[in-house]
């Protein structure tokens, strides 16, 4: 992922988002989403073993005990 | 009617809950008195602190004239029994108005309790209002929202932090002896360090949420901001335990927090994360550092064992807490940012909206790091009893300094905790060169609130920083 991305790009993104941005507010939002994507792409790089699960499913129906 | 027979040069106001708890059951303090005297400070400094947005003066004197009556003819509930407190503005109150600071609830006005809420009132608290947060726990110091931004009370210049801003600033002042803040990145600790306070963000589950309104539900804590260390034990204690309205409420036993007090550290097994929160980072502040570091020397020479600790995914949570945070903030409020974007508060709607922008494989891989990050900080915790850093990078900045996006620009060292769960807790361990505040934190296992509470009690009774009052 680049840590920059082109105003077209950044504004199919905010449609993906459902939300309707004038020309100045995707100029606002636009830089506030390419802060974080060089630390994102950074993240997104990192190789994790296969017991680092993004969310563990339990199939009971009442509340584990934690 | 119980006369005040305090007999102390301390002022009302600035009595901490044990304290004031112990007059009240000895009879020596009014819980009538005592909420008074609360009242006619908020009315002569709020409209400078602005740290309510409600202010429940009738209310309150009638729950303190309850608790003096319940207390003179022996019904004693406990040391926040007659103890004037307030809420951050997003736990909901029965009938009173609850608005997260944010027009979108501008006249919301819940029809019960949250748990913790209906605890408190349990324990036999007074409350005398709700107070100022960044918008719906994110937005920061808006002017653009319409509701009160608090000020520091050590520098009015300067922000209080957030977003527990209204608390951590009306616990410095005297304007409540107890607040309950919530925490999704910091928002606890955070203002506590900068108002020079003690503030807690319990282990996820420890407290419910019910009645709490989210801003990111996996990360989301809630945990009580006081002036000391035996404030908070004595607080939490009123609030933590199992609730069957919150899914994520933990059914672990709660232990005598209190009993936890008062002991030394000789032993205690400190780690220091020194590679990342006290790397060698241009935009960390260097008196934050010396002065944490100071901190260290002085657990030390109390008998605590110190030693570095390594946790390598530390460098990847400043990715993965954000992406989770506003993704999920995302979720909750996207029908809202859709349909009335209006009333939100720029900063607020802007970092909203970034939520919606990040990729499901980002959050599904902030979610996966922080996996990782919880199995290396228990790896560490299995060798040491609690770990140590700076709270804060950096000490208040002021209120000209912010933009939506000005708490991004430095290091967090809050979030990493609300990715783990693990209870951490700020105290003071000094001030700058300006008189600014500066917190220490300490993390520990899940659950394990008693060390943390039994290394920063030992601390803050060395330090002795609750000696020095902010010039208000």
């Amino acid at each position: 992922m680049p840590a920059s991305i082109s105003t077209d790009d950044f504004r199919a993104l905010a449609v993906r988002a459902g939300l309707e941005l004038t020309d100045e507010e995707l100029a606002l939002l636009k830089p506030m989403y390419e802060h974080y994507l060089p630390a994102i792409e950074r993240m997104n790089a990192l190789e994790l073993d296969a017991e680092d699960l993004a969310v563990s499913f339990t199939p009971g129906w009442e509340p584990e005990t934690p | 009617m119980i006369q005040d027979k305090t007999q102390t040069s301390t002022p009302l106001h600035y009595l901490t809950i044990a304290e004031a708890g112990e007059l009240i059951r000895n009879g020596s303090l009014s819980p009538v008195e005592l909420t008074r005297a609360f009242l006619e400070r908020i009315d002569a400094l709020d409209d400078t602190l602005q740290c309510y947005i409600t202010v429940l003066r009738e209310e309150a004197m009638a729950e303190a004239r309850q608790a003096e009556t319940e207390i003179l003819r022996g019904d004693y509930r406990g040391p926040m029994h007659g103890i004037p407190i307030a809420l951050k503005d997003l736990y909901d109150t029965e009938g009173t108005l609850t608005t997260a600071s944010s027009r979108v609830m501008a006249e919301r006005i819940p029809a019960e309790d949250a748990t913790v809420t209906a605890r408190l009132r349990a324990a036999g608290a007074v409350l005398l209002g709700k107070l100022a947060m960044h918008e719906f726990a994110l937005g920061g110091p808006d002017p653009t929202n319409g509701f009160p931004l608090a000020r520091n009370p050590w520098n009015l210049e300067h922000i209080p932090g957030g977003s527990s801003s209204g608390s951590g600033a009306g616990i410095a002042a005297g304007l409540c002896m107890g607040t309950l803040g919530s925490c999704t990145g910091g928002s606890i600790r955070g203002p506590a360090a900068f108002c020079g306070i003690a503030g807690i963000k319990a282990t996820y589950g420890r407290v419910s949420r019910y009645g709490v309104v989210p801003l990111s539900w996996t990360l989301d804590h809630c945990g009580p901001m006081t002036w000391t260390v035996r404030d908070s034990a004595i607080m939490l204690q009123a609030i933590a335990g199992y609730d069957p309205k919150d899914p994520t409420s933990s059914q672990a036993p709660v232990p005598d927090y209190a009993a936890a007090l008062g002991g030394d550290i000789r032993g205690l097994r400190v780690g220091i994360p020194r590679h990342f929160f006290f790397a060698d980072d241009p935009s960390v502040d260097r008196q934050t550092v010396a002065a944490a570091d100071a901190a260290l020397d002085a657990l030390a020479d109390m008998g605590a064992e110190v030693e570095e600790v390594n946790v390598p995914m530390l460098e990847h949570a400043g990715a993965a807490q954000p992406v989770i945070m506003l993704a999920e903030a995302f979720a909750y409020h996207q029908n809202n940012l859709r349909a009335t974007p209006e009333l939100f508060g720029e900063m607020v709607r802007a970092r909203f909206r970034t939520g919606g922008l990040f990729s499901s494989a980002d959050y599904v891989q902030a979610q996966r790091v922080r996996n990782t990050l919880k199995r290396q900080f228990a790896d560490v915790l299995r060798r040491v009893d609690v770990v140590v850093s700076p709270t804060m990078s950096n000490p208040a900045p002021r209120f000209d300094e912010m933009d939506a996006m000005t708490t991004s620009r430095v290091p967090s060292f809050t979030g990493p905790y609300n990715l783990t769960g693990m209870p951490a807790i700020s105290v003071p361990c000094g001030f700058t060169a300006e008189g600014l505040p500066i917190g220490l934190q300490f993390a520990g296992k899940p659950f394990d609130e008693p060390a943390v509470f039994r290394a920063t009690h030992a601390y803050e009774r060395h330090a002795r920083l609750f000696e020095r009052r902010p010039p208000v």
